[in-house]
């Protein structure tokens, strides 16, 4: 037993095992425990993981040593050489997700003991919170994509739960469903997507198989030259896309999340922030090797995540809802991992997924500090606790917030020297240097790069003008609101206070080369993306990344780092005076109803998307089922099978009483009939 | 070891066992303090008997005395599921059959013949014991069903049984005596000789020997409840004590089918004969699909209308015996048909004799379950018994994640793999499946979601049913999370009896065969 737990091909099935047997402990017996109890245990499991998945990380897997571990094939058809294959596979993408997913979750649910502490069902929250732990970590640490579908699929469920948690209020249900149905467009194109690959390579494990050693790893590297249906790949990427899409909210399908803000501010800052919605970035990241081999999908990526940061970041300009500026922000900044993808800068992508997994978090968990100190008084759900034009001034009564606040913004905002700067800057610099060597004048590279620095130019507007109104200024709310805000327990604080260590510190992994020749993130994730990478050098293609810099190169970062840095700090310092000042409100409003009227309102209804998509799928798609409410339900189903049903029941039970007579006669009759009918079969018949 | 007679190990444990409570019972002033040790003695008889059966998995076949019988690992596999069959009966009666007033010496000793006969059919190799453990068997069960002494309709049911019975032994006596005029012989390897020499050259009396070879499987499809031959089963199946049923269905069926693919594979030809002597029905897949269709046709029809549970679950075990029939018929066309078959069994074995169980265990305290409106509103009180009905029903409608889905899959995709006629027999297997898990639901329900009767729970559960419904539960859903070891045993079992029947090389139509003998 000893040496069993010490094998870690046994020790990583504890890490999303850990999370799973405390929702199960949570969920079944949850109405005998006590807030203390309920959250001691489901903090526990997810600390728990965190312990053995760093000790994983340092023992193994930080020293290059990746871990498969013991596993099961279900389904196994001989035949077709299908197998479920159910493992875990560690290697360094896989445990970063991993460190990520546990850490930042074990400070959000420590977090969410005195958030939810007052809530009556805290039991059924920390029971779907550790689900959605374990069928997150499933989803990265799957060695296949079926296991990765199983947790997409169990993410989707829990963020469904979580979203209509408080499911009493007819608006958070509905987000709730809509997070759920946009969510199953994506998961469509997903599926589509695994078909296709299954039907081109034969496997869907990345590593291990039973049927196709090495999984796709292999399998892909031995036909990377010319072997391969381009086409094919082409479109099972594009597939992919599709479900990355749905789970990351991308155009068209980003709609679902900013409605995801009717669920418990932890629950924003966990899933859709922190984790769940990077789940499509991981997924591109994990198949880089097959994503190399599909240029045309990956300029989509790269134009739909460009399109996506630009688009979200401009309606994030002018939202009132403290909330929903985060979740629009959260949109603009998948984009921006989006666009890294697309432009085959796998490590920058996941880089930016590290560092905006903890600014982006610290902003939630600050904004639930606020509207938690805020709620004391307004009472619960009171949209007043989140607008922004009703608040100003907390400064005072929440300094701590306020301070890890300002830091997240500017982590956000890209301010140099926050972990923001380091990730977002190295993005822009990528689609410089990707416009540069394509040459030929305007090209993707340079349209990504313009698209993204007004993208950052929204953010920095947004960050700073959020930190404005709700710090800075007057007070504009209710009195009684102001007077009895206090700043949050010391559970709150306490996370808080790590994130906000981590939103500055994180960015230091990963050092601009202009500056230092340090970048221990690289290094460690290099092995991951090694084999796309020799097959793009192979090819002298331009989306190659290249560990050496030339003079031009470094020159060309600098020109980039400058340009970014100068936007940063310029509309920052922009946004803040305006917002900081008592007037900021009351200038945005005469904005809104002057000249400028038109385009503002235009970013404040958020382009009409969703009353675009009423009127375009939900009104057909309503009045098609009421047809077929009738065709299929009134007529079919109603008076065909149900009716035609109970009338086959009643002839059967005739028939059988009829035959079923008791009588043994009777019996006898039957046996000798059918033997005399089946000989004669027998002789004649064959 | 024993001069060979080791092989008779598994039995003679049984019957041991049998002698020991029959003397027990006898010199015993104070039945109820004896209750006890009779029911050791039983289970330890059939654990014993479980463990004799070690010798026989990964090991040659053996085949002493005149090769009356042949142990080989298929019979293995089907003594090893006939034997928890049993066993789950005995843990599930320990209270029960004194609750209905029946003595439980007589109850175990009855058993214990049956299983041994039971064990006896797996096994036999030519015409005689066959017979004989046929007859054995027979007339266990015939005693088991009117075991009841209080209720009418446990002796009706009984006296039905036997009398068709009779009708049914009659067919086979026939059937076997004129397959020995045609050839002479009584091993099944030798008929399976004689008989293929004379189709690959028909004297005439290949006609005899197909009305022979039919007139068994008539009484074959008599004891697996085949429609034209099933009208016993609902008056048995319900007269019977709930315990002794689910028995009866589980493995009464395992046995018959058991023999039925060793004479299939060792003693009867197919037709055409110059594919290689694998064994089949292949001259009778027309009458086997008849038989097959409606089955499952009838008896998933049939049940919908029922609403005694226990005539429900005997209608529905003639549509699983439909289902099995598709595996016999579609077998000389597909590769792995009986193995399917096989596994069936044993899920079947499972789910069936748990959810007879369930219904021991439901009516605890009382009242028997007769209508399927006496378990309304049970899983409330008893949320064991809506849990555990729950599995067993999805297992027996073929819900994934249960042995009988992983069940009917093999044997669906056999048929599948078999093509042609076999397929439209899986697809009307696949939609009976769909009508029959109707009435399967309904139970499932009704113990969810109507209200529950104010009938006061009282009575405590003994620790033997909960064995048995533990057992059940835990091998249900790991046949279906985890089928592939037992799949592979039936495999290597099936593979095992055709290897060791005679084998023909390179024979042309028309022409006398060489034959050629496999160790």
């Amino acid at each position: 037993m000893d040496n069993l737990f010490k094998n870690p091909e046994v020790l990583l099935w504890l890490v999303p095992l850990l999370p799973l047997l405390g929702s199960a402990t949570n969920g079944l017996f949850g109405k005998r425990f006590n807030i203390a109890s309920s959250g001691a245990i489901a903090c526990g499991a997810v600390v728990g993981a965190f312990i053995i998945a760093l000790s994983l990380f340092i023992s193994r897997v930080s020293q290059g040593i990746t871990i498969q571990s013991i596993g099961y094939n279900w389904m196994v058809v001989q035949e077709a050489g299908f197998a479920v294959s159910f493992r875990l596979y560690a290697d360094q993408l896989s445990m970063l997700m991993t460190l990520i997913i546990t850490g930042v979750g074990s400070l959000i649910h420590i977090y969410s003991v005195g958030y939810m502490g007052h809530d009556e069902g805290f039991a059924r929250y920390f029971s779907y919170l550790n689900l959605f732990c374990f069928a997150m970590l499933m989803l990265v640490l799957g060695d296949s994509l079926v296991t990765l579908f199983l947790g997409w699929e169990g993410v989707g469920l829990c963020s469904y739960l979580l979203i209509g948690f408080w499911f009493k209020e007819r608006k958070n249900s509905d987000a709730g469903k809509k997070a759920f149905i946009v969510n199953r467009i994506g998961d469509f194109g997903f599926m589509l997507g695994m078909f296709l690959i299954f039907w081109h390579f034969g496997t869907l494990s990345y590593m291990d198989d039973p049927f196709v050693p090495g999984g796709l790893y292999r399998i892909v590297a031995e036909n990377s030259h010319g072997h391969m249906d381009l086409n094919l790949i082409n479109w099972a990427c594009v597939c992919l896309f599709i479900g990355a899409c749905g789970k990351s909210a991308q155009i068209p399908l980003y709609v679902w999340l900013p409605d995801a803000m009717a669920g418990p501010t932890p629950v924003s800052a966990l899933i859709h922030a922190a984790t769940m919605v990077t789940a499509g970035v991981y997924m591109i990241a994990r198949l880089n090797f097959i994503w190399v081999h599909a240029e045309a999908a990956l300029q989509l990526v790269a134009i739909v995540g460009a399109a996506t940061a630009l688009f979200a970041g401009t309606i994030g300009l002018v939202q009132r809802d403290i909330k929903k500026v985060l979740a629009y922000s959260t949109v603009s900044q998948l984009g921006f991992m989006f666009m890294a993808l697309g432009l085959g800068n796998y490590p920058v992508a996941v880089f930016h997924l590290f560092t905006h997994a903890f600014f982006k978090a610290l902003l939630f968990l600050g904004a639930g500090s606020v509207i938690h100190s805020l709620e004391h008084t307004l009472g619960h759900g009171n949209p007043d606790s989140q607008d922004l034009f009703k608040m100003g001034g907390l400064k005072k009564k929440l300094p701590v917030t306020c301070m890890v606040m300002i830091v997240g913004s500017c982590g956000l905002a890209g301010i140099p020297l926050f972990s923001g700067f380091f990730s977002k800057d190295a993005i822009l610099y990528t689609a410089f240097e990707l416009g540069s060597a394509m040459g030929g004048g305007i090209n993707l590279g340079y349209i990504v790069w313009a698209m993204g620095v007004a993208a950052a130019v929204c953010t920095a507007f947004y960050s700073f003008r959020l930190i404005g109104l709700c710090f800075f200024g007057k007070w504009r709310g209710a009195d009684a609101a102001y007077a009895h805000a206090e700043e949050s327990p010391r559970s709150m604080t306490l996370p808080l206070a790590i994130l906000a260590l981590a939103a500055i510190g994180a960015g230091y992994l990963w050092m601009p080369a202009a500056w230092l020749n340090y970048a221990p993130f690289s290094d460690y994730l290099a092995p991951v993306f090694a084999a796309g990478q020799e097959h793009l050098h192979h090819n002298h293609s331009v989306f190659a990344l290249h560990a050496e810099h030339s003079a031009d190169s470094i020159a060309r970062e600098w020109v980039n780092m400058i340009i970014s840095s100068v936007v940063a700090i310029g509309v920052s310092f922009f946004a803040f005076s305006i917002y900081s000042s008592p007037k900021g409100v009351a200038r945005e409003q005469a904005l809104a109803s002057g000249k400028m009227g038109a385009p503002y309102r235009l970013l404040l209804n958020k382009y009409y998307i969703d009353e675009l998509y009423q009127i375009l799928f939900v009104r057909p798609i309503q009045i098609l089922s009421d047809v077929a409410f009738v065709m299929i339900d009134v007529i079919f189903i109603d008076l065909i099978l149900v009716n035609g049903s109970a009338m086959a029941v009643a002839t059967g039970s005739r028939i059988a009483r009829r035959v079923q007579t008791g009588v043994v006669r009777h019996y006898l009759y039957a046996f000798a009939a059918g033997a005399a009918i089946l000989l004669a079969l027998f002789l004649f018949v064959r | 070891m024993f001069w060979g007679y080791d092989i008779f190990l598994p039995v003679v444990w049984l019957l041991l066992a049998a002698g020991i409570i029959l003397l027990i019972d006898l010199f015993s002033d104070e039945p109820d303090k004896v209750q006890m040790p009779l029911f050791f003695t039983a289970i330890g008889g059939a654990l014993l008997s479980f463990v004799s059966l070690n010798p026989y998995w990964n090991a040659p076949p053996v085949q002493p005395h005149f090769n009356a019988v042949q142990v080989d690992q298929f019979s293995a596999y089907l003594m090893a599921a006939i034997l928890v069959g049993t066993a789950i009966s005995m843990f599930a009666s320990l209270s029960y059959v004194r609750r209905i007033g029946v003595s439980l010496a007589d109850f175990l000793i009855t058993l214990l013949l049956a299983a041994s006969g039971m064990l006896l059919l797996t096994v036999s190799n030519d015409l005689i014991m066959l017979f004989l453990s046929i007859e054995l068997l027979s007339f266990s069960v015939y005693v088991l069903t009117g075991l009841n002494s209080r209720s009418s309709r446990s002796a009706e049911g009984a006296m039905k049984y036997f009398i068709m019975g009779g009708l049914a032994t009659g067919f086979m006596v026939m059937g076997m005596g004129a397959i020995y005029a045609v050839t002479g012989e009584v091993g099944l390897r030798e008929i399976g000789r004689r008989l293929f020499a004379l189709f690959a050259q028909p004297d005439g009396s290949e006609i005899m020997a197909v009305l022979g070879m039919g007139a068994v499987l008539i009484s074959f499809a008599f004891k697996v409840g085949a429609v034209p031959f099933h009208s016993w089963v609902p008056d048995a199946y319900e007269g019977a004590p709930t315990t002794v049923t689910g028995f009866m269905a589980v493995a009464v069926k395992a046995a018959a089918f058991g023999a039925l693919i060793r004479l299939a594979i060792v003693a009867f030809p197919d037709n055409a004969g110059v594919q290689g002597f694998t064994g089949d029905f292949g001259w009778a897949s027309w009458a086997l699909w008849a038989l097959s269709a409606m089955s499952m046709v009838l008896g998933n029809w049939f049940a919908i209308s029922q609403r005694n549970v226990k005539r429900m679950l005997a209608y529905s075990s003639i549509a699983h015996s439909g289902y099995l029939l598709m595996g016999i018929a579609s077998a000389g066309a597909s590769t792995e048909a009986y193995a399917a078959i096989l596994f069936y069994l044993l899920a079947y074995t499972l789910m069936t004799s748990g959810a007879f169980a369930m219904l021991v265990y439901a009516s605890s305290g009382g009242k028997d379950i007769e209508s399927v409106d006496d378990l309304r509103g049970l899983a409330w009180k008893k949320p064991a018994v809506g849990i555990g009905m729950a599995i067993f029903m999805f297992s027996l409608a073929g819900i994934p994640l249960t042995g009988g889905f992983m069940g009917k899959y093999f044997l669906f995709s056999q048929a599948i793999d078999a093509g042609g006629r076999f397929m439209w027999l899986a697809i009307l297997g696949i939609c009976t499946s769909i009508v029959g898990s109707f009435y399967y639901l309904r139970v499932v329900a009704v113990t969810y979601f109507r209200e529950p009767d104010d009938r006061p729970i009282h009575g405590r559960d003994d620790w033997g049913i909960k064995f048995a419904l533990s057992l059940t539960v835990l091998g249900t859903v790991y046949l279906g999370i985890s089928p592939t070891w037992a799949y592979n045993a039936a495999r290597e079992g099936v593979a095992q009896l055709q290897q060791s029947a005679v084998v023909v090389v390179e024979a042309p139509r028309k022409a006398p065969p060489a034959l050629v003998e496999k160790p």
